[in-house]
């Protein structure tokens, strides 16, 4: 559960960092939703995400292309985005109200912008799930900053010691912020990872080690 | 996972890409900490090793929980997805699985990044069916490892380390704070982190019955949420 919740940091850096996903329920009306999904796909890609995927099968950088996430579709599966804005969002929303595809769409970020972008594009909030936060030996977790990028794969395959390594290389001007990004949205498998909300975070770390 | 040590040239590029911190270097060479492995894949599927020494072994019982909870390519035969929970809130507006006056509960043990022997999970597990009137979501792919009237899970997984595993349960919403300092107290004696979290719907008054409740207690929760925008219905047209 949750994989688009938990993410951490400021306000002002969750703010730029938004995410949607639309399925069908299974066995409900998870058969024939095949073209559903691929037309969820098609409106989520309109409107530039900063990355796209799918639940069974993987993302823009672990795929290597939008074209292969959209050829590997099957039907009863996620299909995901993020966008850095709220305005990307809201048109998300009102070509997705407009195209009447009864599929499930659930989108993360800060509630407040969450409701804003709901009232802009007509739609009206159904059910919501929020963080209580991590409870427990805090004193395992790293360095906060690297904790906010690792939380942007739900499923946490993106390492803490791929982040430092990666900001390291960035402090040395080995790589760019951009790249460093990139990188790590690889190993996160369904593409709910922002790169793009990465690449300042770790160029972030790497002027603090520099 | 394993390294095939032939083909390892111990170039070390593979290393910090694990997130169970499980690759170790000796003597010129990458080897697998197989204590340590959760089996989730990340070096072989990203494909890190110019040499293509990683090696997926066959996974047999009790060790292939490990990969069940931690690979999120692992398609779960009790919902069909892919991933370590269920349709949770996703699909509540086909589903109506959260209603009004009843709250759902959350509880990812390891998450953030940290894993967690299932032992310590069991911990929590023990300590929730101990509270009546807490119903263990049947749908969820951790819940059919659990014995519901005492919370224990099988011995002979115990030792089993994953990613993380996700306890979902369903509480009436008198009981949500009880269960919500349960789950504070139990993970304090864990040797791990969990992530928590409480699906609601609207109240009558329009606030989120989740959210209201813990606002008058005084509990935490983050600015960052997810809303199921209700756009789906029973029958695709």
């Amino acid at each position: 559960m949750t994989h688009t919740l938990h993410r951490q940091g400021s306000e002002e850096s969750l703010a730029g960092d938004f995410t949607i996903l639309a399925m069908p329920s299974s066995g409900l009306n998870s058969a024939g939703s095949l073209p559903k999904l691929a037309k969820a796909l098609d409106i989520f890609l309109k409107y530039d995400p900063v990355n796209i995927g799918d639940s069974k099968g993987g993302s823009r950088f672990s795929l290597g292309s939008d074209e292969a996430v959209k050829g590997i579709l099957v039907d009863n599966e996620l299909v995901h985005a993020v966008y850095r804005t709220k305005e990307q969002l809201v048109n998300v929303l009102v070509d997705l109200k407009d195209a009447d595809l009864g599929l499930s769409v659930t989108i993360g970020g800060l509630v407040g912008s969450l409701e804003d972008c709901c009232r802009s594009a007509s739609v009206k909030p159904h059910t919501i799930v929020q963080s209580l936060g991590v409870m427990g030996k805090m004193e395992k977790l790293p360095d906060p900053r690297v904790l906010e990028v690792a939380t942007m794969c739900g499923h946490h395959l993106v390492s803490f010691d791929l982040i430092r390594e990666l900001a390291r290389k960035v402090a040395k001007k080995k790589l760019s912020g951009e790249k460093a990004g990139k990188k790590l949205a690889r190993c996160c498998i369904c593409g709910v990872f922002n790169p793009a909300r990465a690449a300042e975070i770790i160029e972030e770390i790497a002027a603090r080690m520099a | 996972m394993l390294i095939d040590e032939e083909k390892c040239i111990g170039c070390k590029q593979c290393l910090p890409y694990c997130p169970a911190g499980a690759i170790l270097f000796h003597d010129k060479k990458a080897s697998i900490d197989l204590d340590e492995c959760v089996e989730c894949n990340v070096c072989y599927r990203v494909g890190v090793c110019p040499e293509e020494a990683f090696v997926q072994q066959p996974l047999a019982w009790p060790r292939s929980v490990r990969a069940v909870y931690s690979d999120p390519l692992n398609v779960h035969k009790e919902t069909g997805l892919a991933g370590r929970g269920t349709e949770e809130i996703k699909t509540n507006d086909v589903t109506g699985r959260f209603k009004s006056g009843e709250i759902g509960v959350a509880i990812e043990v390891g998450r953030p990044g940290i894993g967690s022997r299932l032992r310590e999970l069991e911990k929590m597990s023990i300590a929730l069916a101990g509270i009546e009137g807490v119903k263990f979501e049947p749908k969820n792919p951790l819940t059919g490892l659990i014995d519901l009237s005492s919370g224990k899970l099988p011995a002979d997984i115990l030792n089993e380390k994953v990613l993380s595993a996700i306890i979902e349960v369903a509480v009436p919403r008198a009981l949500l704070l009880e269960v919500v300092r349960t789950i504070k107290n139990t993970a304090e004696a864990m040797d791990t982190v969990v992530s928590v979290d409480v699906a609601s719907r609207p109240g009558k008054d329009g606030r989120w019955e989740g959210e209201a409740l813990l606002y008058g207690a005084d509990i935490y929760y983050r600015p960052n949420a997810k809303i199921n925008i209700g756009l789906g219905k029973p029958l695709i047209p």
